[in-house]
Protein backbone atom coordinates (compact mmCIF):
# COMPACT_ATOMS: atom_id res chain seq x y z
CA UNK A 1 0.00 0.00 0.00
CA UNK A 2 1.60 3.32 -0.78
CA UNK A 3 1.62 6.19 1.35
CA UNK A 4 -1.21 8.35 0.40
CA UNK A 5 -3.00 9.55 -2.66
CA UNK A 6 -0.90 11.07 -4.84
CA UNK A 7 -3.32 14.92 -4.32
CA UNK A 8 -1.85 14.13 -0.62
CA UNK A 9 1.44 12.96 -0.59
CA UNK A 10 3.53 16.09 -0.89
CA UNK A 11 1.46 17.04 2.55
CA UNK A 12 1.77 13.79 4.08
CA UNK A 13 5.68 13.67 3.20
CA UNK A 14 6.17 17.30 4.45
CA UNK A 15 4.85 15.48 7.99
CA UNK A 16 6.81 13.25 7.73
CA UNK A 17 9.96 15.61 7.20
CA UNK A 18 8.84 17.51 9.92
CA UNK A 19 8.34 14.71 12.49
CA UNK A 20 11.57 13.24 11.99
CA UNK A 21 14.20 15.54 10.26
CA UNK A 22 15.92 16.67 13.69
CA UNK A 23 16.23 13.01 14.85
CA UNK A 24 17.15 12.15 11.78
CA UNK A 25 20.18 14.03 11.41
CA UNK A 26 21.33 12.97 14.91
CA UNK A 27 21.16 9.84 14.15
CA UNK A 28 23.11 10.28 10.89
CA UNK A 29 25.56 12.71 12.69
CA UNK A 30 26.32 9.68 15.63
CA UNK A 31 27.21 7.62 12.05
CA UNK A 32 29.60 9.89 10.03
CA UNK A 33 30.41 12.42 12.88
CA UNK A 34 31.10 15.01 10.19
CA UNK A 35 28.11 17.73 9.83
CA UNK A 36 29.11 18.20 5.89
CA UNK A 37 29.01 14.68 5.81
CA UNK A 38 25.87 14.19 7.64
CA UNK A 39 24.09 17.00 5.73
CA UNK A 40 24.74 15.35 2.36
CA UNK A 41 23.37 12.51 3.92
CA UNK A 42 20.46 13.86 5.32
CA UNK A 43 19.65 15.59 2.22
CA UNK A 44 20.22 12.38 0.08
CA UNK A 45 18.08 10.28 2.40
CA UNK A 46 15.16 12.50 2.40
CA UNK A 47 15.41 12.86 -1.44
CA UNK A 48 15.35 9.10 -2.06
CA UNK A 49 12.73 9.07 0.48
CA UNK A 50 10.35 11.53 -1.42
CA UNK A 51 11.59 9.67 -4.92
CA UNK A 52 10.34 6.26 -3.62
CA UNK A 53 7.47 7.07 -1.18
CA UNK A 54 5.07 5.46 -3.50
CA UNK A 55 7.10 2.31 -3.03
CA UNK A 56 6.45 2.50 0.85
CA UNK A 57 4.42 -0.50 1.99
CA UNK A 58 2.86 0.08 5.82
CA UNK A 59 2.46 -3.65 6.14
CA UNK A 60 6.37 -4.05 5.91
CA UNK A 61 6.59 -1.58 8.78
CA UNK A 62 6.85 1.88 10.42
CA UNK A 63 7.35 4.94 8.05
CA UNK A 64 9.54 6.33 10.67
CA UNK A 65 11.52 2.72 10.29
CA UNK A 66 11.24 3.16 6.74
CA UNK A 67 12.91 6.55 7.00
CA UNK A 68 15.71 5.66 9.59
CA UNK A 69 17.08 3.00 6.91
CA UNK A 70 17.12 4.86 4.05
CA UNK A 71 19.08 7.33 5.65
CA UNK A 72 21.23 4.96 7.62
CA UNK A 73 22.28 3.50 3.96
CA UNK A 74 22.60 7.11 2.72
CA UNK A 75 24.99 7.78 5.76
CA UNK A 76 27.28 4.80 5.23
CA UNK A 77 27.15 5.73 1.65
CA UNK A 78 28.71 8.31 2.63
CA UNK A 79 30.74 6.96 4.84
CA UNK A 80 32.56 4.41 2.60
CA UNK A 81 33.05 7.68 -0.12
CA UNK A 82 34.77 9.51 2.28
CA UNK A 83 36.19 7.52 4.55
CA UNK A 84 36.88 9.85 7.31
CA UNK A 85 35.07 10.61 10.41
CA UNK A 86 36.47 13.96 11.41
CA UNK A 87 34.94 14.78 14.87
CA UNK A 88 33.29 17.93 14.05
CA UNK A 89 34.43 21.52 15.31
CA UNK A 90 33.40 22.35 19.14
CA UNK A 91 30.75 19.38 18.51
CA UNK A 92 29.28 17.47 20.56
CA UNK A 93 27.52 20.16 21.80
CA UNK A 94 25.78 20.06 25.22
CA UNK A 95 22.27 20.86 24.67
CA UNK A 96 21.87 21.54 28.27
CA UNK A 97 18.44 19.11 28.62
CA UNK A 98 17.67 16.87 31.21
CA UNK A 99 19.81 18.31 33.23
CA UNK A 100 17.51 17.10 36.24
CA UNK A 101 20.16 14.03 36.36
CA UNK A 102 23.60 14.17 38.56
CA UNK A 103 26.32 15.84 36.76
CA UNK A 104 28.26 13.37 37.90
CA UNK A 105 26.62 10.28 36.93
CA UNK A 106 25.61 12.31 33.38
CA UNK A 107 29.42 12.81 32.80
CA UNK A 108 29.94 9.23 33.84
CA UNK A 109 27.92 8.04 31.52
CA UNK A 110 28.42 10.39 28.76
CA UNK A 111 32.10 8.85 29.06
CA UNK A 112 31.12 5.73 28.50
CA UNK A 113 28.73 6.79 25.06
CA UNK A 114 31.98 7.81 23.88
CA UNK A 115 33.92 4.60 25.14
CA UNK A 116 30.95 2.47 22.80
CA UNK A 117 31.78 1.34 19.27
CA UNK A 118 30.21 2.50 16.15
CA UNK A 119 27.93 0.03 16.03
CA UNK A 120 26.53 0.29 20.00
CA UNK A 121 27.09 3.93 19.19
CA UNK A 122 23.94 3.51 16.83
CA UNK A 123 21.92 1.46 18.98
CA UNK A 124 21.95 4.47 21.58
CA UNK A 125 20.94 6.82 19.11
CA UNK A 126 18.25 4.43 17.85
CA UNK A 127 16.47 4.76 21.02
CA UNK A 128 17.51 7.55 23.21
CA UNK A 129 17.60 9.83 20.77
CA UNK A 130 15.30 8.98 18.01
CA UNK A 131 13.35 6.88 20.24
CA UNK A 132 12.37 3.71 17.91
CA UNK A 133 10.71 0.47 19.38
CA UNK A 134 13.43 -2.46 19.27
CA UNK A 135 11.15 -4.13 15.81
CA UNK A 136 11.52 -0.13 14.52
CA UNK A 137 15.62 -0.78 15.04
CA UNK A 138 15.67 -4.14 14.34
CA UNK A 139 14.09 -2.72 10.59
CA UNK A 140 16.55 -0.29 10.25
CA UNK A 141 19.42 -2.32 10.51
CA UNK A 142 17.92 -5.10 8.31
CA UNK A 143 17.91 -7.73 11.37
CA UNK A 144 15.82 -9.70 13.28
CA UNK A 145 13.65 -8.27 16.31
CA UNK A 146 15.22 -10.82 18.91
CA UNK A 147 18.76 -9.72 17.72
CA UNK A 148 17.77 -6.23 18.21
CA UNK A 149 16.65 -6.68 21.17
CA UNK A 150 19.41 -8.51 22.40
CA UNK A 151 21.94 -6.28 21.08
CA UNK A 152 20.19 -3.26 22.37
CA UNK A 153 20.32 -5.46 25.57
CA UNK A 154 23.86 -5.90 25.62
CA UNK A 155 24.05 -1.94 25.51
CA UNK A 156 21.93 -0.90 27.92
CA UNK A 157 23.72 -3.02 30.37
CA UNK A 158 26.91 -1.97 29.63
CA UNK A 159 25.65 1.54 30.58
CA UNK A 160 23.74 1.08 33.29
CA UNK A 161 27.10 -0.98 34.59
CA UNK A 162 28.90 2.74 33.70
CA UNK A 163 26.05 4.91 35.74
CA UNK A 164 26.79 2.63 38.91
CA UNK A 165 30.94 2.32 38.32
CA UNK B 1 13.06 -19.04 12.62
CA UNK B 2 11.72 -16.93 15.17
CA UNK B 3 13.13 -17.11 18.67
CA UNK B 4 11.72 -16.50 21.69
CA UNK B 5 13.29 -13.98 23.26
CA UNK B 6 15.11 -14.25 27.16
CA UNK B 7 12.42 -13.05 29.69
CA UNK B 8 15.46 -10.68 30.85
CA UNK B 9 15.85 -9.09 27.65
CA UNK B 10 12.14 -8.49 27.81
CA UNK B 11 12.12 -7.01 30.50
CA UNK B 12 14.73 -4.76 30.41
CA UNK B 13 13.00 -3.83 27.17
CA UNK B 14 9.95 -3.38 28.82
CA UNK B 15 11.75 -0.79 31.24
CA UNK B 16 13.47 1.20 29.15
CA UNK B 17 10.50 1.82 27.11
CA UNK B 18 8.24 2.70 30.40
CA UNK B 19 10.99 5.24 31.44
CA UNK B 20 11.16 6.86 28.20
CA UNK B 21 7.49 7.52 28.45
CA UNK B 22 7.67 8.65 31.90
CA UNK B 23 5.31 5.87 33.09
CA UNK B 24 8.01 4.37 35.22
CA UNK B 25 10.63 6.43 36.80
CA UNK B 26 14.54 4.69 36.13
CA UNK B 27 17.17 7.08 37.11
CA UNK B 28 19.67 4.95 34.83
CA UNK B 29 17.55 5.21 31.54
CA UNK B 30 17.19 8.74 32.54
CA UNK B 31 20.46 9.37 32.68
CA UNK B 32 21.30 7.80 29.40
CA UNK B 33 18.99 9.16 27.96
CA UNK B 34 19.86 12.73 29.51
CA UNK B 35 23.57 11.49 27.94
CA UNK B 36 22.69 10.67 24.64
CA UNK B 37 20.63 13.31 24.01
CA UNK B 38 23.13 15.96 25.00
CA UNK B 39 25.60 14.17 22.70
CA UNK B 40 23.39 14.38 19.65
CA UNK B 41 24.11 17.22 17.20
CA UNK B 42 21.18 19.58 16.09
CA UNK B 43 21.27 20.56 12.23
CA UNK B 44 22.47 24.06 11.86
CA UNK B 45 19.72 26.73 11.04
CA UNK B 46 21.20 27.17 7.47
CA UNK B 47 20.60 23.50 6.75
CA UNK B 48 17.57 22.95 8.06
CA UNK B 49 16.06 25.74 6.01
CA UNK B 50 17.74 24.00 2.92
CA UNK B 51 16.28 20.88 3.75
CA UNK B 52 13.03 22.33 4.28
CA UNK B 53 13.18 23.91 1.38
CA UNK B 54 14.22 20.96 -0.92
CA UNK B 55 11.02 19.34 0.83
CA UNK B 56 8.80 21.79 -0.50
CA UNK B 57 9.79 22.17 -3.94
CA UNK B 58 9.94 18.31 -4.03
CA UNK B 59 13.80 17.89 -4.79
CA UNK B 60 14.45 19.16 -7.71
CA UNK B 61 17.36 17.00 -9.75
CA UNK B 62 19.93 20.60 -8.97
CA UNK B 63 19.14 19.35 -5.39
CA UNK B 64 20.55 15.93 -5.88
CA UNK B 65 23.91 15.36 -4.58
CA UNK B 66 25.89 14.71 -7.54
CA UNK B 67 26.48 11.48 -8.94
CA UNK B 68 23.49 10.11 -6.74
CA UNK B 69 21.02 9.99 -9.82
CA UNK B 70 23.39 7.88 -11.84
CA UNK B 71 24.08 5.56 -9.29
CA UNK B 72 20.62 4.73 -8.65
CA UNK B 73 19.72 4.46 -11.99
CA UNK B 74 23.09 2.18 -12.71
CA UNK B 75 21.45 -1.41 -11.04
CA UNK B 76 18.08 -0.26 -12.33
CA UNK B 77 19.86 -0.26 -16.08
CA UNK B 78 21.69 -3.10 -15.39
CA UNK B 79 18.40 -5.33 -14.46
CA UNK B 80 16.38 -4.02 -17.36
CA UNK B 81 19.95 -4.70 -20.42
CA UNK B 82 20.01 -8.22 -18.82
CA UNK B 83 15.77 -8.72 -18.83
CA UNK B 84 16.25 -7.89 -22.78
CA UNK B 85 19.21 -9.90 -22.93
CA UNK B 86 17.60 -12.53 -21.64
CA UNK B 87 14.58 -12.03 -23.75
CA UNK B 88 16.33 -12.02 -27.19
CA UNK B 89 18.79 -14.85 -26.38
CA UNK B 90 15.12 -16.62 -25.42
CA UNK B 91 13.83 -15.72 -28.88
CA UNK B 92 17.20 -16.75 -30.57
CA UNK B 93 17.46 -20.31 -28.93
CA UNK B 94 13.46 -20.38 -29.71
CA UNK B 95 14.01 -19.46 -33.32
CA UNK B 96 17.01 -21.85 -33.87
CA UNK B 97 15.58 -24.84 -32.12
CA UNK B 98 12.06 -24.39 -34.14
CA UNK B 99 14.63 -23.60 -37.69
CA UNK B 100 17.21 -26.64 -36.97
CA UNK B 101 16.01 -29.00 -34.26
CA UNK B 102 11.99 -29.33 -35.12
CA UNK B 103 11.70 -28.86 -38.51
CA UNK B 104 9.19 -30.93 -40.42
CA UNK B 105 10.18 -33.52 -43.02
CA UNK B 106 8.34 -31.31 -45.64
CA UNK B 107 10.71 -28.07 -44.88
CA UNK B 108 13.70 -30.35 -44.78
CA UNK B 109 12.99 -31.79 -48.38
CA UNK B 110 11.96 -28.33 -49.70
CA UNK B 111 15.18 -27.07 -48.65
CA UNK B 112 17.06 -29.83 -50.36
CA UNK B 113 15.42 -29.59 -53.28
CA UNK B 114 16.17 -26.25 -54.22
CA UNK B 115 20.01 -27.64 -54.18
CA UNK B 116 19.65 -31.40 -55.49
CA UNK B 117 20.85 -30.40 -58.67
CA UNK B 118 24.27 -30.88 -57.16
CA UNK B 119 24.14 -31.75 -53.65
CA UNK B 120 23.81 -35.12 -51.88
CA UNK B 121 21.53 -35.85 -49.09
CA UNK B 122 24.60 -37.08 -46.78
CA UNK B 123 25.69 -33.60 -48.27
CA UNK B 124 29.02 -34.86 -49.98
CA UNK B 125 29.19 -32.92 -53.19
CA UNK B 126 28.30 -35.14 -55.95
CA UNK B 127 28.66 -34.07 -59.87
CA UNK B 128 25.65 -32.56 -61.67
CA UNK B 129 24.07 -35.30 -64.38
CA UNK B 130 26.11 -33.51 -67.47
CA UNK B 131 29.07 -34.05 -65.16
CA UNK B 132 28.56 -37.47 -64.70
CA UNK B 133 28.14 -38.10 -68.04
CA UNK B 134 31.20 -36.56 -69.00
CA UNK B 135 35.13 -37.29 -68.77
CA UNK B 136 36.33 -39.97 -66.82
CA UNK B 137 33.88 -40.26 -63.76
CA UNK B 138 30.72 -42.61 -63.85
CA UNK B 139 28.32 -41.57 -61.01
CA UNK B 140 25.52 -43.88 -60.33
CA UNK B 141 22.70 -41.85 -58.80
CA UNK B 142 19.39 -43.28 -56.99
CA UNK B 143 16.76 -41.79 -55.13
CA UNK B 144 14.07 -42.71 -52.57
CA UNK B 145 10.66 -40.64 -52.27
CA UNK B 146 7.32 -41.31 -50.58
CA UNK B 147 4.36 -39.25 -50.62
CA UNK B 148 1.18 -39.24 -49.30
CA UNK B 149 -2.06 -38.68 -51.33
CA UNK B 150 -5.44 -39.31 -50.26
CA UNK B 151 -6.40 -42.95 -49.96
CA UNK B 152 -9.56 -42.82 -52.85
CA UNK B 153 -6.82 -40.58 -55.17
CA UNK B 154 -3.82 -43.74 -54.79
CA UNK B 155 -4.88 -45.05 -58.26
CA UNK B 156 -4.43 -41.91 -60.37
CA UNK B 157 -1.36 -41.37 -58.25
CA UNK B 158 0.17 -44.33 -59.16
CA UNK B 159 -0.84 -44.28 -62.56
CA UNK B 160 1.07 -40.61 -62.34
CA UNK B 161 3.87 -42.33 -60.90
CA UNK B 162 4.20 -44.88 -64.03
CA UNK B 163 3.50 -42.29 -66.62
CA UNK B 164 6.34 -39.32 -65.74
CA UNK B 165 8.54 -42.07 -65.73
CA UNK B 166 7.57 -42.80 -69.62
CA UNK B 167 7.09 -39.15 -70.29
CA UNK B 168 11.05 -38.96 -69.36
CA UNK B 169 12.69 -41.98 -71.20
CA UNK B 170 12.57 -44.37 -67.98
CA UNK B 171 10.43 -46.97 -67.32
CA UNK B 172 8.91 -48.90 -64.11
CA UNK B 173 10.96 -51.86 -63.16
CA UNK B 174 8.81 -53.06 -60.73
CA UNK B 175 5.39 -52.30 -59.13
CA UNK B 176 3.32 -53.29 -56.44
CA UNK B 177 0.23 -51.57 -55.01
CA UNK B 178 -2.08 -53.02 -52.18
CA UNK B 179 -4.81 -51.34 -50.51
CA UNK B 180 -6.19 -52.13 -46.80
CA UNK B 181 -9.07 -50.26 -45.27
CA UNK B 182 -8.61 -46.79 -44.43
CA UNK B 183 -5.14 -46.55 -46.22
CA UNK B 184 -2.98 -48.47 -48.58
CA UNK B 185 0.13 -48.08 -50.08
CA UNK B 186 1.91 -48.45 -53.61
CA UNK B 187 5.66 -48.74 -54.11
CA UNK B 188 7.46 -48.47 -57.80
CA UNK B 189 11.04 -49.28 -58.98
CA UNK B 190 11.69 -46.62 -61.60
CA UNK B 191 14.84 -46.48 -64.52
CA UNK B 192 15.33 -42.67 -65.10
CA UNK B 193 17.63 -41.25 -67.04
CA UNK B 194 20.22 -39.64 -65.01
CA UNK B 195 19.54 -35.89 -67.15
CA UNK B 196 15.77 -36.24 -66.21
CA UNK B 197 16.39 -37.23 -62.20
CA UNK B 198 15.70 -34.41 -60.94
CA UNK B 199 12.64 -33.46 -63.30
CA UNK B 200 11.45 -36.95 -62.60
CA UNK B 201 11.39 -36.29 -58.64
CA UNK B 202 10.07 -32.97 -58.88
CA UNK B 203 6.97 -33.72 -60.91
CA UNK B 204 6.64 -36.88 -58.50
CA UNK B 205 6.68 -34.96 -55.85
CA UNK B 206 3.79 -32.89 -57.06
CA UNK B 207 1.20 -35.80 -57.16
CA UNK B 208 1.51 -35.55 -53.20
CA UNK B 209 2.36 -34.27 -49.68
CA UNK B 210 5.97 -35.41 -49.86
CA UNK B 211 6.73 -37.36 -46.81
CA UNK B 212 10.41 -38.19 -47.14
CA UNK B 213 13.00 -37.62 -49.74
CA UNK B 214 16.25 -39.06 -50.20
CA UNK B 215 19.11 -38.65 -52.92
CA UNK B 216 22.20 -41.09 -52.94
CA UNK B 217 25.54 -41.18 -55.61
CA UNK B 218 27.96 -43.90 -55.65
CA UNK B 219 30.96 -43.86 -57.89
CA UNK B 220 31.40 -46.15 -60.25
CA UNK B 221 33.70 -45.32 -62.38
CA UNK B 222 36.14 -47.74 -61.24
CA UNK B 223 33.80 -50.57 -61.85
CA UNK B 224 34.10 -49.52 -65.14
CA UNK B 225 37.22 -48.97 -66.33
CA UNK B 226 37.84 -52.47 -64.35
CA UNK B 227 35.47 -54.07 -66.62
CA UNK B 228 36.88 -52.20 -69.47
CA UNK B 229 40.24 -53.06 -69.44
CA UNK B 230 39.20 -56.69 -69.24
CA UNK B 231 37.17 -56.79 -72.20
CA UNK B 232 39.97 -54.98 -73.84
CA UNK B 233 43.05 -57.47 -72.50
CA UNK B 234 40.79 -60.49 -73.63
CA UNK B 235 40.17 -59.15 -77.50
CA UNK B 236 43.74 -58.81 -77.32
CA UNK B 237 44.46 -62.53 -76.50
CA UNK B 238 41.80 -63.47 -79.21
CA UNK B 239 43.57 -61.42 -81.61
CA UNK B 240 46.84 -62.98 -81.11
CA UNK B 241 45.03 -66.59 -80.81
CA UNK B 242 43.44 -66.12 -84.17
CA UNK B 243 47.13 -64.93 -85.67
CA UNK B 244 48.35 -68.26 -84.07
CA UNK B 245 45.89 -70.56 -85.06
CA UNK B 246 46.54 -69.16 -88.25
CA UNK B 247 50.06 -70.06 -88.28
CA UNK B 248 49.80 -73.22 -86.28
CA UNK B 249 50.78 -76.65 -88.28
CA UNK B 250 49.61 -79.44 -85.60
CA UNK B 251 46.78 -80.85 -84.65
CA UNK B 252 47.68 -80.24 -81.08
CA UNK B 253 48.60 -76.39 -81.47
CA UNK B 254 45.32 -75.90 -83.18
CA UNK B 255 43.26 -77.67 -80.34
CA UNK B 256 45.12 -76.26 -77.42
CA UNK B 257 44.88 -72.65 -79.64
CA UNK B 258 41.13 -73.18 -80.33
CA UNK B 259 40.69 -74.69 -76.26
CA UNK B 260 42.09 -71.32 -75.28
CA UNK B 261 39.67 -68.99 -77.62
CA UNK B 262 36.98 -70.55 -76.23
CA UNK B 263 37.68 -69.40 -72.80
CA UNK B 264 38.66 -66.02 -74.26
CA UNK B 265 35.66 -65.63 -75.77
CA UNK B 266 33.73 -66.36 -72.02
CA UNK B 267 35.80 -63.85 -70.49
CA UNK B 268 35.34 -61.02 -73.72
CA UNK B 269 31.25 -61.75 -73.09
CA UNK B 270 31.87 -61.32 -69.05
CA UNK B 271 33.47 -58.17 -69.33
CA UNK B 272 31.23 -57.06 -71.95
CA UNK B 273 27.97 -57.60 -69.75
CA UNK B 274 30.06 -55.83 -66.50
CA UNK B 275 30.65 -52.85 -69.28
CA UNK B 276 26.98 -52.79 -70.29
CA UNK B 277 25.77 -52.73 -66.50
CA UNK B 278 28.06 -49.99 -65.07
CA UNK B 279 26.89 -48.07 -68.28
CA UNK B 280 23.67 -48.22 -67.67
CA UNK B 281 24.27 -47.84 -63.81
CA UNK B 282 26.00 -44.51 -64.33
CA UNK B 283 23.29 -43.70 -67.90
CA UNK B 284 20.00 -44.17 -65.41
CA UNK B 285 19.19 -43.76 -61.93
CA UNK B 286 17.47 -45.72 -59.99
CA UNK B 287 14.25 -44.21 -58.38
CA UNK B 288 12.15 -45.97 -55.29
CA UNK B 289 8.76 -44.38 -55.03
CA UNK B 290 6.30 -45.24 -52.27
CA UNK B 291 2.77 -43.59 -52.59
CA UNK B 292 0.88 -43.84 -49.03
CA UNK B 293 -2.80 -43.49 -49.46
CA UNK B 294 -4.27 -41.98 -46.43
CA UNK B 295 -7.60 -40.76 -44.75
CA UNK B 296 -9.14 -38.28 -46.09
CA UNK B 297 -9.10 -35.85 -43.29
CA UNK B 298 -5.17 -36.57 -42.70
CA UNK B 299 -4.63 -35.69 -46.35
CA UNK B 300 -6.78 -32.69 -46.81
CA UNK B 301 -4.71 -30.25 -44.98
CA UNK B 302 -1.02 -31.73 -46.59
CA UNK B 303 -2.79 -31.36 -50.28
CA UNK B 304 -3.42 -28.10 -51.29
CA UNK B 305 -6.76 -27.52 -52.72
CA UNK B 306 -8.71 -29.58 -50.90
CA UNK B 307 -11.50 -28.56 -48.58
CA UNK B 308 -10.87 -26.94 -45.25
CA UNK B 309 -13.45 -27.85 -42.58
CA UNK B 310 -14.04 -27.07 -39.28
CA UNK B 311 -12.40 -30.38 -38.31
CA UNK B 312 -9.26 -29.75 -40.25
CA UNK B 313 -9.34 -25.81 -38.60
CA UNK B 314 -9.63 -27.69 -35.25
CA UNK B 315 -6.69 -29.92 -35.90
CA UNK B 316 -4.73 -27.10 -37.52
CA UNK B 317 -5.44 -24.82 -34.26
CA UNK B 318 -4.50 -27.76 -32.31
CA UNK B 319 -1.13 -27.67 -34.30
CA UNK B 320 -0.37 -23.93 -33.94
CA UNK B 321 -1.08 -24.00 -30.18
CA UNK B 322 1.05 -26.84 -29.79
CA UNK B 323 3.98 -25.07 -32.04
CA UNK B 324 3.71 -21.91 -30.22
CA UNK B 325 3.99 -24.53 -26.63
CA UNK B 326 7.04 -25.73 -27.83
CA UNK B 327 8.35 -22.38 -28.36
CA UNK B 328 7.28 -20.77 -24.92
CA UNK B 329 8.83 -23.63 -23.31
CA UNK B 330 12.33 -23.25 -25.39
CA UNK B 331 12.33 -19.80 -24.68
CA UNK B 332 11.85 -20.77 -20.41
CA UNK B 333 13.90 -23.26 -20.91
CA UNK B 334 16.54 -20.52 -22.34
CA UNK B 335 15.40 -17.69 -20.17
CA UNK B 336 15.02 -19.40 -17.03
CA UNK B 337 19.41 -19.45 -16.23
CA UNK B 338 20.00 -16.05 -17.36
CA UNK B 339 17.10 -15.24 -15.11
CA UNK B 340 18.59 -17.28 -12.78
CA UNK B 341 21.75 -15.88 -13.26
CA UNK B 342 20.91 -12.01 -13.33
CA UNK B 343 18.92 -12.37 -9.83
CA UNK B 344 22.09 -14.07 -8.58
CA UNK B 345 24.12 -11.53 -9.82
CA UNK B 346 21.40 -8.83 -8.47
CA UNK B 347 21.61 -10.82 -4.66
CA UNK B 348 25.22 -11.00 -4.47
CA UNK B 349 25.08 -7.29 -5.53
CA UNK B 350 23.06 -6.31 -2.99
CA UNK B 351 24.58 -9.15 -0.48
CA UNK B 352 28.09 -7.02 -1.09
CA UNK B 353 26.51 -3.80 -1.03
CA UNK B 354 25.00 -4.15 2.44
CA UNK B 355 28.56 -5.74 3.46
CA UNK B 356 30.76 -2.76 2.63
CA UNK B 357 28.16 -0.64 4.20
CA UNK B 358 28.75 -2.50 7.50
CA UNK B 359 32.33 -2.80 7.27
CA UNK B 360 32.39 1.14 6.67
CA UNK B 361 30.47 1.48 10.44
CA UNK B 362 32.89 -0.97 11.22
CA UNK B 363 36.11 1.47 10.21
CA UNK B 364 34.36 4.45 11.31
CA UNK B 365 36.38 6.28 13.89
CA UNK B 366 36.03 5.62 17.73
CA UNK B 367 33.93 8.40 19.50
CA UNK B 368 35.65 11.21 21.19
Amino acid sequence: MALDPVNTQATTFDALYRANAADLFSYVMTLLRDRGAAEDATMAAFERAFRHRRAFDRRRGSERAWLFAIARNAALDELRRRRRAVPAAGEPADTGEHDEADPLVRATVRAALAGLDPRERELVALKFVAGLTHAEIAEVLGISAGNAATRLHRVILKLREACHA
Amino acid sequence: MRRRLDSAVVSELEAVDAALAGTRPDADVAAIAAAARADAIPMSPAFAARLQEAVRAGFPAAAAPAGSRGRRRGPRALAAAGAIAAALAAIVVAASALHGGGAPATEHVASGAASSAGTAVQGVPIPAPALAEAGTRRVQRGAELTIATPVDRLQDTADGVAAIADRLGGFVARSDASVTGNGGQATFDLRIPVGRLDDALAAISRLGHVRSRSQQSLDVTGAYDSARARLRDAQAERAALLRALAGATTQPQIDSLQARLRIVRGQIAAAGRALDSARRASAQAQVSVTVLGVARAGAAAAHPGHRWTPGRALHDAVGVLSALLGVLIVALAAALPIAALAAGAVFAGRALRRRRREQALESSSPAV
